[in-house]
């Protein structure tokens, strides 16, 4: 029977460091591909990963066992991100301005789906950050919208409106 | 609900987001509307192709530098100045411990006594199941990392996955296979000496045992080979001499390790 991500977690914070093995091995690869449709970049999500890592360590007398762990755990991931892109580009971390990236593609796929992701991971790249992360969060990490609200410190009417709009500027930029 | 109402709504509908009431109001308006329908087809298509944008799997690098960080980390909670520290020893020596060496010895005896005596109180059904369970969560995990560390690109993520394959207390089957596959297989010469340790670690079980014997005539590397020659003598094995005899036939092998075969297969009392 293996141990709930939040019991583990639990036990990091008593003392048990070593124990966060157990979420890594768990999470890293969830973690990175946030970051990377983040940022688009592998070797920067790689670094970003082993930072959310380092700071679960850091703070982990800030978790508390009534929160979700993976809520907790993107809440870094995010606070990561924005850390990097305010050090990188603080007007853009400031405003909802679109964040061009150069998404990194996926070396072995046949050519009309390769074409297709390629298409998708662009366009994803070009929604402005505050929506990709709405998206990005609702779509590939099971995360309610209460959740992500929690996590962004807004609204759930935000975040419906968010992922809407997030929606729409896809197909915008795909199918038009 | 109008056709501005719903269309905010649709991604909602898709994620099961709405209460049922808003939901069904969804449902029924689309059925009846073939604009917002082919919205909600629109919206569906898109939402199902974002799910099979593949997720992509991080490099190794990762891994080893995780595992390196929360070494140090670990280090660093152990590195505090002595300030910080609480030091039970010292704390004994300083409030408990006599200065007479008969009273000395007198509470020496004390606590060997009352230990024992107190044993079964202490001790009452064997080791504590949740310290089993984490050992085992930790076996577990070792297994897993040195299975996927095996099949990397990297010499030294090899060899990391060799030394972690290596601490496992019982390694499962399929570790011992892959431990085998990386001694035959490996063309770094370092990780093939690290798989023969492991498996002369292992050597209780049958499997590695059998790696050990079968290894030495697939080897070319005479570091390779003195090792398991080293391993094979050690191994205790009745079916070592047979190995060796084999291994000597071979044509081409360095005069250094024909030598120590020869010299073993005496001391086996076969030469």
């Amino acid at each position: 029977m293996s141990l709930s991500n939040e019991s583990i977690m639990v036990q990091v914070r008593q003392g048990q460091v070593e124990r966060l093995a157990i979420l890594f091995e768990r999470y890293h690869v969830k973690v990175f591909n946030f970051l990377l449709r983040m940022t688009g970049d592998r070797t920067l999500s790689e670094d970003l990963t082993q930072e959310v890592f380092f700071r679960m360590l850091k703070y982990r007398h800030t978790y508390r066992e009534s929160r979700r762990f993976t809520t907790w755990m993107f809440q870094i991931a995010r606070n990561v991100f924005l850390d990097h892109l305010r050090k990188t580009h603080p007007e853009v971390a400031a405003e909802s301005a679109p964040e061009p990236a150069a998404p990194d593609r996926a070396p072995t796929e046949d050519l009309e789906q390769k074409e297709s992701v390629v298409r998708l991971r662009e366009a994803l790249s070009r929604l402005p950050w505050k929506k990709r992360e709405m998206l990005v969060l609702s779509r590939y990490h099971d995360l309610k919208y209460q959740e992500i609200a929690d996590m962004l410190d807004c609204s759930v009417s935000a975040i419906k409106v968010g992922v809407h709009r997030a929606m729409e500027d896809l197909r915008r930029m795909l199918w038009t | 609900m109008n056709c501005e109402e719903i269309r905010p709504l649709i991604v909602d509908y898709l994620t099961d987001e709405l209460p049922p009431p808003r939901q069904e109001a969804v449902r029924e308006h689309c059925r009846r509307c073939a604009t917002c329908r082919r919205e909600l087809e629109d919206v569906t298509t898109l939402w199902q192709q974002l799910g099979v944008l593949p997720e992509e799997p991080p490099g190794e690098r990762l891994r080893a530098n995780f595992y390196q960080m929360l070494a140090s980390y670990q280090a660093g909670l152990d590195d505090r100045p002595a300030t910080e520290r609480f030091r039970p020893l010292d704390w004994l020596r300083r409030h408990v411990w006599p200065l007479s060496p008969a009273w000395q010895g007198a509470l020496v005896v004390l606590v060997l006594v009352t230990g024992w005596l107190t044993r079964p109180l202490l001790f009452p059904r064997g080791p504590d199941p949740r310290l089993t369970e984490m050992q085992q969560q930790m076996e577990q995990l070792r297994t897993t990392v040195t299975l996927s560390m095996l099949r990397q690109p990297s010499a030294t993520d090899r060899l990391q996955a060799v030394s972690w394959g290596a601490r496992l207390n019982e390694p499962a089957p399929e570790v011992v296979t892959a431990l085998r596959g990386t001694l035959d297989g490996d063309p770094n010469v370092n990780v093939r000496l690290a798989a023969a340790e492991a498996l002369f670690t292992f050597r209780r079980n049958a499997s590695a045992r059998q790696g050990l014997l079968a290894a030495l005539s697939r080897q070319d590397s005479p570091l390779v080979q003195l090792a398991l020659i080293d391993y094979i003598v050690r191994l205790e094995e009745s079916r070592a001499p047979q190995v060796l005899r084999e291994f000597i036939r071979q044509p081409l092998l360095n005069p250094a390790v024909t030598k120590e075969a020869e010299k073993t297969l005496v001391q086996f009392g076969e030469l």
